[in-house]
Parts: structure tokens; C-alpha cells; sequence
């Protein structure tokens, strides 16, 4: 029972992050119809600039979440505008490897100047908060937890209560019949590529506080299992992204329990497979039916 | 002869390799209903989609209103009071009815009694939309999404609709219906510009209409001059 609500309470912590990756994976494929492999890429950046903001300028994790924030907005803003327009509408496997192919660029420059080795990061928040029947909770995780809740609150409020969610909602339906509308789509595909990497980048910068190390590479394998969490709840959904998250950092967590930590890495890519063989639309995804 | 709202000078429109519009010249005077008839790959389509952004002008002039709208994206053109009902329809499946009829509000946003006003308006005008206002735009028949999607395109409040093939894939009981709405609207003071491939429904309606061959007009006149035309009724009517 004990070891039942411990793992369910590391599952929540750590399916927060994988939400925030997901539903970052969820904007883009809902607005530009692509999946973007460079998630993982702005994730990393968003742990880097927390770490930068940490090692020469003060121990803070609110101001590194900030940092991380603008870091993740601004690379997704630039990204999107340099190179993802400009391949909107090309075929599937372009984008496909475009994206990989910037994910690797900015993981190889960040090891060039960052360099290759894991730098710790300073420990927050790590006293005990309580410990009830032998589960241990600290201040770290309800942190974490808080944090990720409270983004993915301010981000349903924005995508269905704003004019610009609105927009965004509308895009991602028909792009065509949106800017017929009257709606910037444009303005709107950018607004929502920076959000979803400035989501990427505050997970990423959980996830280096979260185990306490940074690395130019860390960025690949939350990226992917982000992915088959995003796959597993529907990735044209945003609820089922959260969903897809919080579910698969918890099936995760038991499956660590059950088999043993090796096999951590497996347990996700399974899910992935079976989703994408029984049910490729996910859990709450709807299946796109292309009337001609 | 009233003023020209709409103006074509030699409008180009190229796919890759195909020249989909050749210099086409055409204009629509305002309070009017306009038709342009043609056959299925004559273009129509091309030149509505040129007016309002969703596909590039090659070259050529397009004005609205005496200004020049060559080119401009799809989200100006619409602020430009101009709704554009699109060909298929293209209801947002997904999203009620009503929803459907408030993002066809999005340029008035800010102007919350005015949306209203105007709900209340379209649901008059069509009440079978007020009765299903919380059904899902995928459910409705195609007649239905037709309305639905003229409704959408008045919660702009425009002064043109351009209509692209109201009729396809629609009941001949429905159209009829359909048509009379259009002819209502217009008497409500909206320039009509419509595209239309059933001919016999165009003449009817318009009063000025175009003929559009392989990307370019071969034909224009008053609807009542070129119902006796002995192309067109041989080509199009099928008399």
C-alpha cells in the first residue's frame, strides 16, 4: 500500500512534465499539422538557461522558471519563423525531418558551448514536507506539482476563454476556412508554436531540478516518451495530452516498481506501440475522417 | 450603372505549370447579384479564392472598393467586410452551431451586443438553425450546412458574400430554398458575387452574369440577354 502511493505520488510528479511536453506536441500537431521533434531539444534549453540563471546569477527557482519561460518562447518564435513556415504544407516526412534535424543542431551547438558533461544543479526545496505511513513527500514535488498545474490551468484559460485561443482552436479545425474568417492564421500558427515551446522549456527546467543535473542531451529521451504520452492520450487534443502525461508518468513510476528501473525507458515506448496498433487516434483523440 | 465594389483587371492565377485564370477582367456593382457561370475546371473557384488571399495573384490588379486588394491575406480581406462562404462549406464539424455562427463573428469580437443582435438575426432568418443551436455543425444535412454557412458568413456583417457553388451536393428541393434565401439577402442591401455551376439557377438569380471558359470569360451579359444567347443555352442549359 505504502510503495502503491509512493509511486503514484513520483508518477504525478513526473506525468506533470511529461503533460507539459505532451500538450507542447498537442499545439503544434493541432495548428501546423506536424510533430515537432525539437520539443525535446527546447526542453533541454529551458533546463540550460535555469541552470545558467542558477550558476552565475542567484539560486532561484521561480526566476529560473521565468527564464525558462522566455527561453523556450523566444527559440520556438525564431524557430518557427525561420525555418517551420516556410515548410508549412510540404509534405509530412519533411517536416518530419526538418524538425529532427534542428532538434540535433541545437542539441550539438549547446554541447559545443555548453558543453558535454552533466553539471548538477542546485537542490531546491529539498526538505521533507511530510511522511505519512512511510510515503515521503517534499516540498520539491508539491513545488513541481503546483508549478505544473497552475501552467496548465493559465493555458486551458487561454486556449478556451481568449479571442486568441479562439484562433488558435479555429486554426487547428481549418486553416483555410479560419483565415476566411477573419483570423490572422499566421500570427496565430506562431503565437502557438511559441507556447508550446515555452511549455517544453519549463518542463525542462522541472525535469533538471526535478533529478538535479543538466546535460546537452537530456533533452532526447523525455522528448520521445513525451510523445508516446501525447500519442497515448490523443494528439489532437489537449486534455487528452494532459491526460496521455499524467497517465503515462504513472504507469511509468508502478512499471519501475514491478519490473525494475532498466526497464523504465521501455515501459512508455510500449504503451506507444499498443496505442498506435489498437487505438492510433488515443484516448481522447477523435479520428479525423477525411470526407472527399 | 452603380458603383463597382468588386474589380477584376487581368488577373492571372498559375498552379505550378497550369494557368488556372488568363487575364481575367470582371466587376461587380454593388447591391447587385452577380453570377459566374462555367463548367466544372473553368476556374471559378480560382477567382473567388484569388479575391480573398487563399490563393497568390501571378499578376493582374484586384480592387475593392477603388482600392487595390492584390494579394493581401485571407484574415484583411475579411475585415474588409467581405465574407467569403467557401466551396464544401466548410462548417467546423466539431464545434455547435451556434459556435460555429460566433467565430463567424471573430472580426466583431470586442462588440458583444452586436454578436448578439446578429445571432438573433440569423436565427430569424433561418429558424432551423435556431432550433438545432447546440447541435454539432457535423450533424446537419448538407442543405443545412449551406445555411449554416451563409449564416456564418453574415455574422461578419459584409457588405459582399461571395458564395461558391451554394448548390453542390444539395437536394434540387433544398436549392430552390436555398436560392430564395440568397435573393433575400440581397434585398437586405449585400452584394451577392456568386459561382455557380448550375447555370439555369444563375440566370435566374443574378442579374449580371459572367461565363467562364478554361480560366478565361468567353461570355458577359445581363442574365435576361444571355438566357437567349444559343451557346449558352446549347452548352449550359442543355435546350
Amino acid at each position: 500500500m505504502t510503495m502503491i502511493v509512493q509511486q503514484l505520488v513520483n508518477g504525478i510528479t513526473q506525468g506533470g512534465l511529461y503533460a507539459l511536453l505532451a500538450i507542447s506536441y498537442a499545439l503544434v500537431y493541432g495548428v501546423m499539422g506536424m510533430v515537432n521533434f525539437s520539443t525535446g531539444s527546447i526542453y533541454m534549453l529551458g533546463a540550460v538557461g535555469g541552470w545558467l540563471i542558477c550558476h552565475f546569477f542567484i539560486e532561484s527557482f521561480f526566476l529560473s522558471v521565468a527564464v525558462g519561460f522566455c527561453v523556450g518562447f523566444a527559440v520556438a518564435f525564431i524557430l518557427e519563423k525561420l525555418a517551420f513556415r516556410s515548410i508549412r504544407g510540404a509534405s509530412r516526412i519533411s517536416s518530419l525531418i526538418c524538425t529532427i534535424g534542428f532538434s540535433q543542431l541545437i542539441n550539438e551547438l549547446v554541447a559545443l558551448t555548453f558543453g558535454k558533461a552533466t553539471k548538477g544543479m542546485p537542490s531546491f526545496f529539498s526538505r521533507e514536507l511530510f511522511s505519512i505511513a512511510g510515503v515521503h513527500i517534499n516540498l520539491l514535488q508539491v513545488v513541481l506539482v503546483l508549478t505544473v498545474v497552475v501552467i496548465l490551468i493559465a493555458l486551458q484559460i487561454l486556449v478556451y476563454k481568449t479571442r486568441m485561443g479562439l484562433a488558435i482552436r479555429t486554426v487547428s479545425m481549418d486553416n483555410k476556412a479560419a483565415g476566411l474568417m477573419g483570423i490572422n492564421v499566421d500570427q496565430t500558427i506562431s503565437v502557438a508554436f511559441s507556447l508550446a515551446g515555452a511549455c517544453a522549456a519549463i518542463a525542462g527546467l522541472a525535469g533538471c531540478v526535478y533529478y538535479r543535473s543538466v546535460s546537452a542531451y537530456m533533452g532526447w529521451t523525455p522528448g520521445i516518451k513525451a510523445f508516446s504520452a501525447a500519442v497515448f492520450g490523443g494528439l489532437s487534443s489537449m486534455p487528452g495530452a494532459i491526460l496521455g502525461g499524467y497517465l503515462m508518468g504513472i504507469i511509468e513510476n508502478f512499471g519501475v516498481q514491478i519490473f525494475s528501473t532498466g526497464y523504465r525507458d521501455v515501459i512508455s515506448f510500449f504503451v506507444m506501440i499498443v496505442f498506435l496498433l489498437v487505438r492510433p487516434q488515443g484516448l481522447m483523440g477523435k479520428k479525423k475522417i477525411t470526407k472527399v | 450603372m452603380g458603383k463597382e465594389i468588386i474589380r477584376f483587371e487581368d488577373v492571372t492565377v498559375t498552379y505550378g505549370a497550369i494557368q488556372a485564370l488568363q487575364g481575367v477582367s470582371l466587376s461587380v456593382e454593388e447591391g447587385s447579384i452577380v453570377a459566374l457561370i462555367g463548367a466544372n475546371g473553368a476556374g471559378k473557384t480560382t477567382l473567388l479564392n484569388a479575391l480573398t488571399g487563399v490563393v497568390p495573384v501571378k499578376s493582374g490588379h484586384i480592387y475593392l472598393r477603388d482600392e487595390e486588394v492584390t494579394n493581401l491575406k485571407s484574415h484583411i480581406i475579411a475585415q474588409k467586410k467581405v465574407a467569403h462562404v467557401p466551396e464544401g462549406r466548410r462548417i467546423f464539424a466539431e464545434l455547435t452551431i451556434e459556435e460555429n455562427l460566433r467565430i463567424g463573428a471573430y472580426t466583431l469580437y470586442k462588440d458583444k451586443g452586436k454578436i448578439e443582435e446578429l445571432l438573433e438575426m440569423n436565427y430569424q432568418l433561418f429558424p432551423i438553425l435556431a432550433e438545432r443551436r447546440k447541435q454539432l455543425g457535423g450533424t446537419l444535412s448538407g442543405g443545412e450546412q449551406q445555411m449554416l454557412a451563409i449564416a456564418r458568413g453574415l455574422m461578419s456583417e459584409p457588405d459582399v458574400i461571395l458564395l461558391d457553388e451554394p448548390s453542390l451536393g444539395i437536394a434540387p428541393i433544398v436549392v430552390e430554398k436555398i436560392f430564395e434565401f440568397i435573393v433575400h439577402i440581397n434585398k437586405m442591401g449585400k452584394t451577392i458575387f456568386l459561382v455557380e455551376q448550375n447555370a439555369n439557377l444563375a440566370l435566374e438569380t443574378a442579374s449580371y452574369v459572367y461565363v467562364l471558359e478554361t480560366g478565361r470569360v468567353v461570355n458577359e451579359n445581363k442574365s435576361e440577354i444571355l438566357l437567349q444567347d444559343d451557346t449558352i443555352q446549347k452548352v449550359y442549359l442543355g435546350l
